[in-house]
C-alpha cells in the first residue's frame, strides 16, 4: 500500500521532466550607481523564474533570460529597477541610491503602497525559497524566524498539522489571538496551511491593529497578506518545481533499559508499568493470544522499541505552472501535488491544488476584470490527536514497557477461538490503553477536505482620478471525516465503532471601494477611498456516532447499535462602511486616516453598530533635514488605531438543546444580553533607516490594550450556570521589534548577507472584571491555565511541592516530597522573553547557501508526557536507585531543590508514582525552561549558469539541498518545547504526547522552460 | 434569498455608480439580524414555559440525570466512590485508587458537576415553571426529584449549595446539612399535598410513573421515611415524627408494583450496561462471603460465575475480590478470576436487558419500617415482621425463590463465610433468622439484608453503611489514605477543587462550620452520630 504510494509519487516526479522547450538568450551588462561607479554584488533576478545572479567586482553580470521576461536589479540601499528583456542582449543599468524604502508593500484590501508612506510596521517576507524548503507542508511555517515578533508553534497532528501564529502577544480571552489571512485583498475564513508555496508571489506581515484597521475585528491581531502570482504580458513560461524530503524522528527522551514489566520489582505481564524485575533471561509472553500466552520470550532490554515505532516520512511535492499573457489578458495556472507520509506509520496526506488567475483589460485599460479560483483537495489519513488522547498512538508508543520487543508488539492482532479479531496486547481489555501498532492499524480516520478560495473583481476608471472596485470573494471549506474503531479497541464500542462528521465553513465577502487619487498641488498628493463590505459567515456541522456496531467491523451507519446524531450551526453577518485617506506632502510627509463602522448580527440591536478609527504619520527624515552622509535614508513613523470586535452567534439568550431520546437540556452559559463590542486600542512608532549603503534597519515600539472583551467566566456550578458572560478586561501587550539586514561582504563572486530579527513582547493583565482578579479558563489533570491581574498573560498553575518560608520542600516521612492538594502553584508561563532569528545568506558563483537559526528565550513548558512516563518507570531517571538503594529527593533527583528536613531514600516506584502519573500529577516537577535555539533551515542551491543552460532545453535550472529542523543548538528540556497539541489559547506551553522534533532533509529541483 | 439581494445590488451599481448609495443603505439594514442571530437548532427557555410537552421532556432529563444517568457520570460519581465504599464491588483496574481510599480530585469534581451542572439547573427550571404556571402536580413531582438529588449530594459532602442554588452569582453559599434536612421534609410536605387527590402530569415524559400523581405521593412519603431514618441518631424526635407521618400517610411504597424505577431507553440507557463493558469492577469479597454464607439465591441474579470458574474450591463459582488491592496484585488480570455483575445488567449485545435505574423500591421501605419499629416508633408492625416481609418483597422482585424457598431462607441460621476458604475470617456471625433478643444484632441483620436488597443502589448503601456501621465489611488490603485505616470507610468526600477555585469563600465557610471543622475524608457528617 505504502510502497505503491511512494512509487506513484516518484513516477509523477519523473514525468514532470519531459516538457516543451523555449528560446533562451544570454543577457549581460554592467550595473553602476548614478555616478557610473560599478556596483559589485548587485542582484539580478528573472522575476518569472526567480532565478538570480549577482554582479562581479566590476559590476558585470550575465544571466540567461527569455525575450519578454523581466529582470529585477536590486542592491541594498538602492532603488530597485525592473527591466523587460527585449531583443538586445546587453542591458546596462544604473541604480539610484537612497531609495530603498520605495519598496512596495501590499497592505490592507490588497492595496500596494510605497513603504515610505506607511505609518506602521509592515515586513515583507521574501517569497523566494519558500517553494524550496516547503516548511513541512504548511505554508505559514515558512515565516518561522523570518519576521520579527511572529511566534509560530506547530501542533502534533502529523502530516497536515495546523500551526498557532501569534503576533505581538496574546490578547483575546475568548476569541482568537491569531492574525487574519488576506489573499489578493480578500480575507480568508481559515488559514493558509494548505496553500501551495508555488503560487505565492509575496507575503507581507502587518503586525498590529494599526496596519489592519480597515479589516475590522479579526485584524486586531495583525494580518498576513499574501499576493499570489499572476500572468505576465507577452510571456509564455512553463516552470517545474519538484521537491522530495525525508523526515526522521528526533527523540530526545531518554529511557531506562534495566527493568521491565511489573511493579515492586516483580515481573508481571498484565501492566503498562516498567517497575518490574531487572531484565535478563526469559519470562512468560505477555500476549493474550492463547497460542502465545503459554510461551516464554526473552526478557531483555529493548533500547530501540520506541524509535522502532517511527518511520521515515517522505514528502514529495511537484508543481507545474504556466505564466502566460498577451496584450489584454494574462493568465497564471498552477497545479501542485503533495504526497506525504509521516513519521508515524499510516499517517498520510495527498493534496491537490489547482490555481487559475486571469486578468483582463478592456476599454483601453479603463475596465479591468480579474478573477482567481483556487481549488484545494486534501485527503489526510490517520491524523494524530496530538494530545493525551486514547486515540494517540504516541501515547502507547512512548509507554512501551522496556522489555517489549518491536516484532512482538508489531504483531498487533490475532483471531480467537470464536473467530473474533482481537488486539494482541500486554494489558488486554484495559480501558484507555492500547498496543500502539493496533492503534495505527485498527483505529483509523480519514479526512477529505475540499476548499475553494476565489474572487471576481471589476475595476473601472470612472474618471482619470476616480476608480471603482467591486469584488465578491469566497473561502468555502468542507470536510468529511470518518473514524473507524475495530472491535476490541479500548473504547466504549461493542464490535467496533464508526463516526462520521461532515462540516462546512463559508466566508463570503462582497465589497466595493471607490478611490480618488490626485496630486492637489505640486507638493500635496491625496488618495481617498470610500468602501463598504458585507461579510457572511456560516459554519455547519453534523456528526453521527454509531455507539457500537451490531455486526463486528462492518463500518456502516445502518450497522449502528446506539446511533447518536448531533448538529451545530453558526451564522453571522457583518455590514461595514469605511473610509480612508492618505495625504502626502512633498513626498516626505504622509498622513493617514481610516474610519470603519461595523454592524454585527451577533450583538444586541441597540449596540450592534460600532465605529473605530486609526491615524498615522510617516516622515522621511532624510528628505526633510540634512543627516550625516552615512545615513542614506531615515523615516520616522507613528500611528494609533482602534479595532472593534463582535462575538459569536447566539450568545444573547439562554438556550436548551434537544437531545437524542427526547430529552431537553439547558445549556450551561447564561445569556449575555448587555454585550458591548470588544475594542483593541494600539499605538506604535518606529524608525526605518538605511545606513552605509548596506545596513537596513527597521525598529518598532508598540503597545496595545484589548478592552471590553467578551468572555465566559466560570462561576460556581451552584449558581445554576457553569459560566457567565462578562464584558471586561484590559490585556496589555507592549514590546519592541527590530529587523536588521546587513550586506556584510561583497567580494567578486562572493556575497554574504545577514538578517537579524528580534522581538520582545511583554503582556500584562491589567484588569479582568469587577471583583475578579483571576480567571481560570482551561484546566485538566495536569494544569490549569489562568489569567491573574497584574501578571503576564497565561499563568500555568499545577500541583506543586509544599514549601516552608525559606522555599525548602517539606518532606513526608517516607522520603517523598509533600505536595499541594490543588493546582495552586504558579509553575510558569509559556510566553518567551524574546524571540529572534538569524539568517545568513551566502552566494558564490552558482552556489547559494542559506542558514537560518531561530531563538526563543524564556518561557516555560509543562510536560504531561514526562509525568506519565515517570510514573510508568520507563524514563532513564526512574532507573536511579532501583538496586535497592532508593532515591533521595534533592540529591539523586531534583538536585536543585532543598528538603526542609533530611530526605530519606525512598523506593523509586513510590517516589515517581507519587509525583507523576495521569490523574494527580505534580506539574511543578515536570515544568521546564522552554528556551531553545534551533537550526531551523539550511538550503544549499546550485543554479546552472547561462553558458551551460545554452546547451540545454531549459531557461533556468536550479537544484537545492534543503533541510529543516535539523537540530537544537540549545534545549533544556527533552521534548520539543514548541510542539503543542492545538491552536487554541489554552494549549500554549502544554506538551502531551506530542510528536518528537521532526528532522527533514531533501532535494529540490526547479526547471524553467 | 440573501444572496439574491446582494447580487442584484452588485449588478445595479456596476452600471450606475450612484447606486452605491443604495448598496450602502441595503447593507446597513439590519432588520433580519435578530432572526439571523437565533439558533434554529435549539429552544429558548420561554418556549419551555409555553408547552407542557417540552417541559415534560426537560423533566425527563432532570429525572434521569439527577439519578446519574449516563455511563461516565455514573462511574465517576457512584461506582468510584459509593459502590466501592459500600462494599458492593472491588475494582480490578490498577488506575482506580479510590478502592485504596484515595479520593481522586478530578473524579469528585465531575461527580459534583454531574449534579450541579447538569441536573440541578434542569430541576430548578422545571420546578420554577411548574410553580409559575400553577401546575401543582408537576411542581410536586419536581420537588420529589429535587429532594432526592440534593440528599445524595449532602450525604456525600455534608454542607452543599442548596437554598441559594441558581443565584447566578460569583459566590454561592452552602447550606448546613441540618437545615437542608429540615427543608427536605418541608418540601416533601408541599409535594405530598400537591400530589394528594390523584391526577397526572407529563404523561409519558414521566419516566417513573407515567404521570400518575398518586404514585408520586407514595414516592414522596417513602423518601420522607428514608430521610427520617437517616437522622435517627442526631435528631431522634424529628426522626420519629417524620417517620410516623410517613407511615400514617398510608401512602408508602410497600408493593413491588409501586417501585420507583426510572425507565430507560435505547438512547438513554442504564449506565451499568456500558460501564460493565469496561471490565473494571467485580463482586467484592464481603459480598461473596455474605451471599454464599446465607446461600442467598439473589447472588445468581446479581452476579455471574467467575469466567475461570470456582477459585477457592468451595464448589461455588461466584467469586469476590477483596477491596483495596495493591497495584502489583492487580498487575495480574483479576477479571477472569472473579464475578462480574449478572448479564441482566450488562450490554444488550451480550444479552443484557437495559433495566431501569434504581431509585426506591418496596423492600427498602419494609426494612426502614423494621428499623423504625426497632427504635420504638409507632409504625404498625414489629421489627421482625417488617424484616421478614422486606426479604420476601426483595426475593419476589428478583424472582429469586418461590414461597417455600423464601420461608426456608428467612428461617435459616446460615452466617456469612470466609471468602477465601478460611484464610480471612468471615465478616460477621449474624444469621438470616431474626434475632429479636439483641437490638444491635437485630439492627445489623436489618441493615445487612437491606444492603443486599438495595443492590445496585450504591448511594443508599454507602449512606446507611456510614450511619449504622453495617454490614460489617472485610478490611481493605491496603489504604493509601492516612485518615482512613483499612478497617474503616471514608465518612465523606473532600470538596472539589472546582469549588475551591470558583467558590472559595463559600467552601471555606462550610469547612470551618461546626458541622465539619476540616475538609477530610474522616470527618463525620451531621447525621453520622451513632
Amino acid at each position: 500500500m505504502k510502497q505503491k504510494f511512494i512509487k506513484n509519487a516518484l513516477l509523477s516526479f519523473c514525468t514532470l521532466f519531459s516538457a516543451a522547450l523555449f528560446a533562451q538568450q544570454n543577457v549581460s551588462g554592467t550595473v553602476t550607481d548614478d555616478d557610473g561607479v560599478p556596483l559589485p554584488g548587485a542582484t539580478i533576478v528573472v522575476l518569472e523564474t526567480n532565478e538570480g545572479v549577482s554582479t562581479d567586482f566590476d559590476g558585470n553580470y550575465s544571466i540567461s533570460a527569455e525575450d519578454g521576461q523581466t529582470l529585477q536589479f536590486s542592491f541594498v540601499g538602492y532603488q530597485t529597477i525592473d527591466q523587460l528583456v527585449g531583443e538586445s542582449s546587453t542591458i546596462d543599468i544604473s541604480l539610484s541610491a537612497g531609495n530603498a524604502l520605495d519598496e512596495v508593500v501590499v497592505t490592507s484590501l490588497g492595496i500596494s503602497r510605497q513603504k515610505r508612506e506607511l505609518s506602521y510596521a509592515a515586513q515583507n517576507v521574501e517569497a523566494e525559497g519558500i517553494d524550496e524548503s516547503r516548511a513541512n507542508g504548511n505554508l505559514v511555517n515558512s515565516l518561522q524566524g523570518k519576521v520579527a515578533g511572529i511566534s509560530i508553534t506547530t501542533t502534533s497532528q502529523g502530516v497536515n498539522s495546523q500551526s498557532r501564529v501569534i503576533l505581538r502577544g496574546n490578547r483575546s480571552i475568548a476569541g482568537s489571538s491569531q492574525p487574519l489571512y488576506i489573499v489578493d485583498g480578500v480575507p480568508l475564513g481559515g488559514d493558509i496551511q494548505d496553500f501551495s508555496p508555488d503560487d505565492i508571489a509575496s507575503i507581507s506581515v502587518l503586525k498590529g491593529g494599526n496596519a489592519a484597521a480597515l479589516y475590522g475585528s479579526r485584524a486586531q491581531n495583525g494580518a498576513i497578506i499574501i499576493t499570489t502570482k499572476s500572468g505576465k504580458k507577452d510571456t509564455f513560461d512553463v516552470n517545474i518545481n519538484s521537491t522530495v524530503t525525508f523526515d526522521s524522528a528526533d527523540i530526545l527522551l531518554e529511557f531506562q533499559n534495566e527493568y521491565g514489566s511489573g511493579n515492586s520489582g516483580t515481573f508481571t505481564t498484565f501492566t503498562t508499568d516498567s517497575w518490574g524485575a531487572k531484565m535478563g533471561g526469559s519470562k512468560a509472553h505477555w500476549s493474550n493470544n492463547p497460542e502465545l500466552s503459554g510461551t516464554s520470550i526473552p526478557y531483555q532490554a529493548q533500547p530501540n522499541n520506541v524509535q522502532d515505532f517511527f518511520d521515515t516520512g517522505v514528502n514529495i511535492s511537484n508543481n507545474i505552472s504556466l505564466v502566460a499573457g498577451g496584450e489584454k489578458m494574462r493568465t497564471f495556472f498552477s497545479y501542485t501535488n503533495d504526497l506525504r507520509t509521516g513519521i508515524v506509520p499510516n499517517n498520510e496526506l495527498e493534496r491537490h491544488s489547482i490555481n487559475l488567475k486571469i486578468d483582463n483589460e478592456m476599454m483601453d485599460g479603463k475596465l479591468r476584470l480579474s478573477s482567481r479560483v483556487n481549488y484545494i483537495k486534501s485527503i489526510t489519513n490517520n491524523s494524530l490527536p496530538g494530545w493525551e488522547s486514547y486515540d494517540n498512538p504516541l501515547r502507547g508508543a512512548y509507554r512501551l514497557p522496556r522489555n517489549v520487543r518491536t516484532q512482538d508488539a508489531a504483531n498487533f492482532e490475532f483471531t480467537d477461538a470464536a473467530g473474533n479479531n482481537k488486539q494482541n496486547y500486554w494489558k488486554p481489555l484495559d480501558n484507555g490503553n492500547g498496543n500502539p501498532y493496533w492503534v495505527i492499524n485498527r483505529n483509523n480516520s480519514e479526512r477529505v477536505g475540499d476548499r475553494i478560495v476565489g474572487y471576481a473583481s471589476v475595476e473601472y476608471d470612472i474618471m482619470d482620478d476616480l476608480t471603482l472596485l467591486v469584488r465578491s470573494a469566497i473561502d468555502n471549506r468542507t470536510s468529511n471525516n470518518e473514524r473507524r474503531y475495530w472491535n476490541d479497541s479500548y473504547i466504549i464500542a461493542q464490535n467496533g465503532n464508526y463516526n462520521v462528521t461532515n462540516g462546512s465553513a463559508l466566508e463570503w465577502n462582497n465589497d466595493f471601494l471607490l478611490t480618488y487619487k490626485k496630486d492637489l498641488t505640486d507638493d500635496i498628493s491625496l488618495s481617498a477611498s470610500l468602501g463598504a463590505n458585507n461579510r457572511v459567515v456560516k459554519n455547519e456541522s453534523s456528526a453521527i456516532n454509531t455507539g457500537g456496531l451490531n455486526a463486528p467491523n462492518v463500518f456502516a451507519i445502518s450497522n449502528a447499535q446506539q446511533l447518536t446524531a448531533t448538529q451545530s450551526i453558526g451564522e453571522k453577518e457583518v455590514n461595514s462602511l469605511y473610509a480612508f485617506a492618505n495625504v502626502g506632502y512633498k513626498n516626505y510627509a504622509f498622513l493617514d486616516f481610516t474610519y470603519r463602522q461595523d454592524t454585527s448580527s451577533t450583538l444586541p440591536i441597540d449596540t450592534n453598530t460600532y465605529g473605530y478609527y486609526s491615524a498615522g504619520l510617516s516622515l522621511v527624515l532624510s528628505d526633510l533635514i540634512d543627516l550625516p552622509s552615512s545615513i542614506d535614508f531615515m523615516k520616522f513613523r507613528a500611528s494609533y488605531a482602534e479595532v472593534g470586535n463582535d462575538t459569536d452567534p447566539y450568545k444573547l439568550s439562554r438556550l436548551a438543546d434537544l437531545q437524542n431520546g427526547g430529552f431537553i437540556a439547558l445549556q450551561g452559559t447564561s445569556p449575555a444580553s448587555n454585550l458591548k463590542p470588544e475594542m483593541t486600542k494600539s499605538f506604535e512608532f518606529g524608525l526605518d533607516a538605511t545606513l552605509f549603503n548596506r545596513v537596513n534597519l527597521d525598529l518598532t515600539y508598540y503597545k496595545s490594550n484589548s478592552l471590553d472583551q467578551l468572555f465566559a467566566q466560570n462561576v460556581p456550578t451552584g449558581s445554576g450556570v457553569s459560566s457567565k458572560f462578562i464584558n471586561g478586561a484590559d490585556i496589555e501587550n507592549s514590546g519592541i521589534e527590530a529587523f536588521i539586514n546587513v550586506g556584510v561582504l561583497t567580494k567578486g563572486d562572493f556575497l554574504w548577507d545577514v538578517s537579524f530579527n528580534y522581538a520582545a513582547n511583554k503582556s500584562k493583565v491589567l484588569r479582568l472584571a469587577e471583583g475578579l482578579d483571576q480567571l481560570n479558563y482551561g484546566n485538566d489533570f495536569m494544569r490549569s491555565f489562568r489569567l491573574d491581574v497584574g501578571m503576564p498573560w497565561g499563568s500555568m498553575y499545577s500541583r506543586g511541592f509544599e514549601r516552608d518560608s525559606q522555599g525548602r520542600v517539606l518532606m513526608n516521612a517516607n522520603g517523598t516530597p509533600t505536595v499541594t492538594s490543588g493546582q495552586t502553584v504558579n509553575v510558569g508561563n509559556f510566553n518567551p522573553d524574546w524571540i529572534g532569528g538569524i539568517t545568513n545568506t551566502f552566494s558564490y558563483k552558482n552556489f547559494d547557501l542559506r542558514v537560518q537559526i531561530d531563538i526563543r528565550q524564556g518561557g516555560d513548558v509543562i510536560s504531561f508526557t514526562r509525568s506519565i512516563l515517570s510514573s510508568d518507570g520507563v524514563l532513564a531517571v526512574t532507573g536511579i536507585g532501583r538496586d535497592g538503594s532508593g532515591v533521595v529527593f534533592g540529591t539523586d533527583v531534583y538536585a536543585n531543590e532543598t528538603p526542609a528536613s533530611t530526605a530519606t531514600a525512598v523506593d523509586p516506584e513510590t517516589f515517581w508514582t507519587s509525583i507523576g502519573g495521569r490523574n494527580a500529577p505534580v506539574g511543578e516537577a515536570f515544568t521546564y525552561d522552554a528556551s531553545n535555539v534551533r537550526l531551523r533551515e539550511l538550503t544549499l542551491g546550485y543554479s546552472l549558469d547561462s553558458a551551460t543552460l545554452g546547451t540545454t532545453p531549459f531557461k533556468s535550472a536550479k537544484i537545492s539541498i534543503v533541510g529543516r529542523n535539523l537540530g537544537f543548538l540549545k534545549n533544556d528540556s527533552d521534548i520539543d518545547p514548541e510542539a503543542i497539541h492545538g491552536v487554541g489559547a489554552t494549549n500554549d506551553g502544554y506538551e502531551a504526547f506530542s510528536l518528537p522534533n521532526t528532522r527533514s532533509i531533501g532535494l529540490n529541483l526547479k526547471l524553467g522552460f | 434569498m440573501k444572496m439574491m439581494k446582494v447580487r442584484m445590488n452588485l449588478k445595479k451599481f456596476f452600471w450606475a455608480p450612484i447606486a452605491c448609495l443604495i448598496f450602502v443603505a441595503t447593507l446597513s439594514c439590519d432588520d433580519d439580524f435578530a432572526e439571523l442571530n437565533t439558533n434554529p437548532l435549539a429552544l429558548s427557555t420561554d418556549k419551555l414555559a409555553s408547552s407542557d410537552v417540552l417541559l415534560g421532556q426537560a423533566f425527563a432529563q432532570a429525572t434521569y440525570t439527577s439519578n446519574m444517568g449516563l455511563h461516565w457520570r455514573m462511574q465517576i460519581s457512584q461506582s468510584l466512590f459509593s459502590d466501592l465504599w459500600s462494599g458492593y464491588y472491588a475494582t480490578t483496574y490498577v488506575g482506580f485508587d479510590s478502592d485504596r481510599f484515595t479520593q481522586v480530585g478530578a473524579w469528585a469534581d465531575l461527580a459534583w458537576g454531574s449534579f450541579y451542572g447538569v441536573a440541578a439547573p434542569q430541576v430548578k427550571v422545571v420546578e420554577d415553571i411548574a410553580t409559575e404556571n400553577g401546575n401543582n402536580i408537576a411542581m410536586g413531582m419536581a420537588k420529589v426529584v429535587k429532594v432526592n438529588g440534593y440528599s445524595r449530594m449532602t450525604d456525600y459532602w455534608g454542607p452543599v449549595p442548596y437554598s441559594s442554588f441558581g443565584n447566578e452569582e460569583l459566590s454561592v453559599p452552602f447550606d448546613s446539612q441540618q437545615t437542608m434536612y429540615a427543608d427536605f421534609f418541608k418540601e416533601l410536605d408541599a409535594a405530598s399535598s400537591a400530589l394528594t387527590g390523584g391526577g397526572s402530569a407529563f404523561g409519558g415524559s414521566d419516566l417513573v410513573y407515567g404521570g400518575n400523581a398518586s404514585k408520586w405521593r407514595k414516592l414522596s412519603e417513602s423518601m420522607r421515611l428514608r430521610l427520617a431514618m437517616r437522622i435517627r441518631y442526631v435528631d431522634p424526635a424529628t426522626s420519629k415524627s417524620e417517620a410516623e407521618k410517613a407511615y400514617n400517610s398510608g401512602a408508602l411504597i410497600t408493593s413491588n408494583d409501586d417501585n420507583a424505577f426510572i425507565a430507560v431507553s435505547g438512547d438513554n440507557r442504564n449506565p451499568l450496561e456500558t460501564i460493565t463493558d469496561w471490565g473494571e469492577f467485580r463482586m467484592s469479597a464481603t459480598m461473596e462471603g455474605i451471599l454464599k454464607g446465607f446461600d442467598d439465591p439473589r447472588r445468581m441474579k446479581y452476579f455471574d460465575p467467575a469466567a475461570s470458574g470456582d477459585q477457592d474450591g468451595d464448589g461455588d463459582p461466584y467469586e469476590g475480590l477483596q477491596n483495596g488491592q495493591t497495584k502489583v496484585y492487580l498487575g495480574t488480570s483479576q477479571n477472569p478470576l472473579t464475578s462480574d455483575v449478572n448479564v441482566y445488567f450488562r450490554d444488550v449485545a451480550q444479552g443484557g436487558v437495559n433495566p431501569p435505574l434504581e431509585w426506591l423500591q418496596a423492600s427498602e421501605v419494609h426494612f426502614l419500617l423494621a428499623e423504625a419499629a426497632l427504635a420504638g416508633y409507632s409504625v404498625g408492625g414489629t421489627a421482625q415482621s417488617y424484616y421478614e416481609s422486606g426479604i420476601k418483597v426483595s426475593m419476589e422482585r428478583w424472582g429469586a425463590a418461590d414461597a417455600a424457598g423464601i420461608a426456608a431462607y428467612t428461617a435459616s441460621n446460615n452466617t456469612p463465610v470466609s471468602f477465601d476458604g478460611g484464610t480471612t475470617p468471615a465478616s460477621s456471625d449474624i444469621t438470616v433468622s431474626f434475632n429479636s433478643a439483641d437490638n444491635e444484632k437485630a439492627l445489623e441483620q436489618i441493615i445487612t439484608q437491606k444492603w443486599i436488597a438495595l443492590f445496585p443502589n450504591g448511594w443508599e448503601a454507602y449512606a446507611e453503611a456510614r450511619r449504622t456501621g453495617y454490614p460489617r465489611q472485610l478490611p481493605r488490603v491496603q489504604s493509601d489514605n492516612p485518615d482512613v485505616p483499612v478497617d474503616q470507610i471514608p465518612a465523606r468526600l473532600i470538596y472539589t477543587s472546582s469549588e475551591y477555585t470558583n467558590n472559595a469563600e463559600a467552601v471555606q465557610a462550610a469547612v470551618s462550620s461546626s458541622e465539619l471543622g476540616s475538609d477530610k475524608n474522616n470527618v463525620k457528617l451531621w447525621w453520622d452520630k451513632k
